[in-house]
């Protein structure tokens, strides 16, 4: 038994793009992930943030095997994903789950919640009706719904409530990896804190490992034990969340984290503004990905790729700043 | 001891809402849902005022009333939107049109809910230069570059030609903020300009908001549900709630002196404010907010409020004065 959950290793999904006269499109490589680490502790909940594009969906996709990568692996508790067939990748399917944002979208409006959140029961299990049943007003229960509004149909729910029944539907097979998809960004402030709450207490309940892809930071500082940044395809600074809030050594995450919104009028100093767009995953930038945006390019970013320089807290960031640092230090 | 509220502006405001109040018919008539339930505030000139409050809080009916612009169903029953003076509820729709583009103008939150997928971006921003200046030609192509570069674009004679699936989402804000300013507007209402935009986006977009107002001047309203904008943004707030506004006053008022028990549970809700990791539940405010067709009496924050009492539940609160620019609609507002 492994001690993380889930970890994967130079994670890659490449998508080849062809010349389109319609779309006047040139031939090429999207590079949507390029080889990405990370490992994902039991219980633990692990934050992906970075902005559209950066490749944290497709991330999440692969893990969900609606996408296969084009290179590296993912272990789920040290067993490798792409190999398993048959009785394994259900058990994959069962044992990882997600929830995705917009419960609007992702609930079937001719389906009753009951059926809902029985679907990926029936579908994964051969399990009789009674206990089908039981399993649903259970599930709904836990989740703060009232088992009674079992025969009712979406949209006599709430925002907040319908997210409630997404949640049902990921834990009703009992997994042990949740991936969610920006869990509450479609729902009003004061729902927010309520859907916050229950998967907080439904990951101290089962012990559940999640996997948490936002672009809202303070969701993510609220949620996380780890934070993984992404930027263009790449990990540019991974850590403790605690650290990587307080104290962001990758110029990337100090820009992103710079442009959280203040919690009070005083708050909103010193923003560090960012140059440019977030370059075409077509062709990036040689070296550093970031360099095109950088604050503090120097010329060697342009040429060689920086090495990932951990600090003794653990947090790791890919920036030749720091590699220079740790060079003069040692 | 109960005062009325006072709302003291030194200078004369641009725009005077009075007990703003109105209402749509939904499900053939059967159901009234009373949207907007007597706002009242005023803005003064290049100021900054953020309404903040959820899906079905009445902001964004509030602001289509401003602006006559309400769907079909939906009626202002009463009170006054005074612009420069001149009560914009009175106006016939060729006066509103004259109006809308040229002195109040509107963004949305998504700006290809703005911009026409089949236009090019600079017609779409010589669309109110054409109509309310009847500017054309060679001119009027300058005058959209100019805009352009005005509103950060790089390059804006290389943009003009480009269709908006050309363009980043960012850039794409840019172009509908110029559009916005190109005729020179007093007034700017931002609708929700921030859901589910990326930070850094967001950011440079709150940034351009108030870029346009150091170059132009106009005042500015913004629509949001998001405190963390109204902190970064706004020189006054209304928080609003089942179509009143809960509570009113400056964004310091706000943060620092909350004294709607609403205002102060949004406050104490906000994730992230804490040493992350910490894994402690957030505060929450219980329940729903209220059917707006079947309204409660009395304060309509009442049912979820921990400090409601028999009064409460059955008196509408008055707004009651904390101090000439603030306010809040509860019955314990001056004992906070």
């Amino acid at each position: 038994m492994s001690q993380h959950i889930l970890s994967v290793e130079n994670l890659t999904k490449h998508y080849v793009q062809k010349r389109s006269f319609v779309l006047r499109t040139q031939p090429g490589v999207v590079k949507a992930v390029d080889g990405i680490d990370f490992a994902l502790p039991v219980g633990a909940t692990l934050g992906l943030v970075g902005e559209s594009g950066c490749g944290k969906s497709t991330t999440a996709k692969m893990l969900l095997r609606l996408e296969d990568p084009s290179a590296g692996k993912i272990l789920f508790d040290g067993r490798e994903v792409q190999a398993a067939t048959g009785s394994d990748l259900r058990d994959y399917r069962t044992n990882v789950q997600a929830v995705f944002q917009d419960p609007y979208s992702s609930l079937n409006p001719r389906m009753r919640v009951d059926s809902i959140i029985a679907e990926p029961l029936i579908a994964n299990r051969q399990v009789a009706a009674v206990e089908v049943r039981d399993a649903v007003a259970q599930v709904m229960g836990v989740v703060g719904l009232n088992p009674d509004w079992a025969r009712r149909f979406p949209h006599e729910f709430s925002g907040g409530q319908r997210q409630r029944i997404a949640i049902a539907r990921a834990l009703v097979l009992r997994p042990r990896l949740m991936v969610l998809d920006e869990p509450v960004s479609a729902l009003d402030v004061s729902i927010r804190a309520q859907i916050l709450n229950l998967l907080m207490d439904l990951q101290d309940q089962f012990g559940l490992s999640y996997l948490l892809i936002s672009h809202d930071l303070d969701v993510i500082a609220e949620m996380c034990a780890e934070i993984a940044v992404m930027y263009l395809g790449q990990i540019v600074e991974i850590g403790p969340a605690r650290d990587i809030v307080a104290n962001p050594r990758h110029p990337y995450t100090q820009a992103l984290f710079s442009a959280r919104l203040p919690a009070h009028p005083d708050g909103a100093a010193n923003r560090i503004r960012l140059s440019g767009e977030i370059p075409s995953p077509l062709d990036p930038p040689s070296g550093c990905r970031f360099r095109t945006r950088c604050p503090h390019v120097m010329p060697i970013c342009a040429e060689v790729l920086p090495p990932e320089s951990e600090l003794p807290n653990g947090q790791r960031a890919s920036c030749h700043l720091l590699s220079e640092q740790s060079a003069l230090s040692s | 001891m109960v005062e009325p509220a006072v709302n003291v502006v030194v200078e004369t405001p641009v725009l005077e809402v009075r007990d703003l109040r109105m209402f749509i018919h939904a499900d053939r008539g059967t159901r009234i849902v009373r949207a907007v339930n007597g706002l009242s505030f005023s803005l003064g000139a290049g100021r900054t005022m953020g309404i903040i409050g959820e899906s079905g809080s009445g902001k964004s009916m509030a602001s289509l009333s401003i602006l006559r612009l309400l769907p079909r169903g939906a009626r202002v029953e009463a009170g006054e939107v005074l612009f420069g003076g001149e009560n914009l509820l009175k106006k016939s729709d060729s006066e509103m049109r004259r109006i809308r583009g040229r002195h109040i103008a509107m963004i949305l939150q998504d700006p290809m809910v703005s911009l026409d997928p089949l236009f090019r971006v600079g017609e779409q921003v010589a669309e109110p230069l054409r109509t309310h200046q009847g500017l054309s030609g060679e001119t009027l192509r300058r005058r959209v570059i100019e805009l352009l570069g005005a509103v950060g674009i790089p390059a804006p004679e290389s943009r003009f030609d480009q269709y908006p699936h050309q363009m980043s989402g960012g850039m794409l804000q840019r172009i509908v903020g110029a559009a916005a300013i190109s005729c020179g507007p007093e007034l700017l209402i931002a609708d929700e300009p921030t859901t589910a935009l990326d930070p850094t986006v967001q950011a440079q977009y709150l940034d351009l908001l108030e870029e346009l107002q150091d170059r132009t001047g106009l005042s500015l309203i913004v629509i949001t549900h998001d405190l963390g904008v109204a902190a970064r943004l706004c020189d006054d707030v209304i928080v609003m709630y089942a179509g009143r506004a809960a509570e009113r006053g400056s964004v310091r008022d706000i943060f620092e002196r909350p004294a709607h028990p609403y205002t102060q549970a949004l406050l104490s809700t906000l994730p992230g404010r804490r040493a992350p990791g910490e894994h402690k539940r957030l505060k929450t405010i219980d329940g729903q907010p209220p059917d707006l067709a079947a309204l409660p009496p009395g304060c309509p924050f009442a049912p979820r409020c921990p400090r409601a009492d028999d009064r409460c539940r059955t008196e509408t609160p008055p707004e009651i004065a904390l101090d000439p620019t603030h306010m809040a609609a509860c019955w314990y507002a001056s004992d906070a």
